[in-house]
């Protein structure tokens, strides 16, 4: 038996866009990149905010709780806002981008639909 | 001249997620109105750091003292236009492991005022309630979705790279406390 997705859309729907979508108590994220779509867990991999309502671009996705910004091509932190600690000449807090990366959802684009995969 | 008053603050989450929410000084600009937090001295279980305010037009820069007193503690003080203000935080745990876990937050305010000021005072308090309920509506938002996500786990706040104030102490509370996963307690 093939396994049901979870989200499913017509791939003109997401296309060209950037979008947050809750499926019950999932959070997924759609970003078109510019290397193709990707399909990523809506949860931020740093302390948990909601990726969905955050900004997000084709070059970045950024979690509204800490402005900790992700590449939404590889998935990896890309910069961290900068850690009031730095600021302060103290020694906590690096500014280097944390050893964080968006989770990858499985999906397929079939049948001109893009489907999501509960894993 | 001084004027005292509490605000008693009640959310649905564990005690180890209120503190680290208070210790995670990144998340400052998130709330509407902060923005430019530095800290520019932290030892043990003292810091003092500075944020920036916007009041309408206006942007206020404030220097800050924050002292974390284990297990559920946090005394801030701040030299505030109004004159120095003394907050108490002191966060209460009830339900603990249970899926109805909630803390009671209460918050003891000490104003120093202005003899000038002093006329206004229930003015003064008006607004600084008036705040405080803006930022923990702001709060609960990230509280109550970690605590549905996570539980009572707050490992992530004490991972190396996270800039978190007091870390060592507050993971010494936690580990006390509960708040870290099982294969994290034994040390």
């Amino acid at each position: 038996m093939s396994e049901t997705p979870i989200y499913e859309v017509p791939i003109e729907a997401v296309r060209g866009r950037c979008r947050g979508e809750k499926i019950g108590s999932r959070e997924i994220l759609i970003v078109d990149t510019p290397e193709g779509l990707r399909v990523y867990d809506g949860v931020c991999p740093h302390l948990g905010g909601p990726l969905g309502e955050g900004r997000l671009t084709p070059r970045a996705v950024v979690c509204p709780w800490h402005s900790y910004t992700f590449d939404p091509v590889t998935g990896r932190c890309l910069t961290v806002p900068g850690g009031a600690w730095r600021l302060g000449g103290l020694s906590k807090g690096t500014g280097r981008p944390m050893s964080i990366e968006l989770k990858p959802l499985r999906h397929a684009l079939e049948g001109g639909f893009l489907r999501v995969y509960a894993s | 001249m001084r004027h005292h008053f509490t605000i008693v603050k009640h959310v649905r989450c564990s005690r180890a997620n209120v503190i680290a929410n208070y210790l995670d000084l990144e998340h400052m600009p998130a709330h509407s109105g902060l923005m430019a937090c530095r800290v520019m001295s932290e030892t043990g279980q003292a810091a003092c750091f500075e944020i920036t305010s916007k009041v309408g037009p206006l942007k206020i820069r404030n220097v800050h003292y924050y002292e974390f007193r284990p297990p559920n503690q946090i005394f801030h003080a701040v030299e505030s236009p109004l004159g120095p203000m003394y907050v108490l935080s002191t966060v209460e745990e009830f339900g603990s492991g249970t899926p109805d876990v909630r803390s009671e937050v209460t918050v003891e305010t000490t104003l120093d005022l202005p003899r000038l000021l002093f006329p206004a005072r229930a003015l003064v308090e008006r607004l600084l309630r008036r705040l405080n309920r803006t930022v923990h509506v702001e709060d609960c938002a990230i509280l109550e979705r970690r605590q549905r996500l996570f539980g009572d786990d707050v490992s992530d706040y004490l991972r190396d790279e996270q800039p978190l104030l007091f870390k060592d102490r507050f993971r010494e509370s936690v580990e006390r406390g509960g708040g870290l996963p099982r294969a994290l307690e034994v040390r």
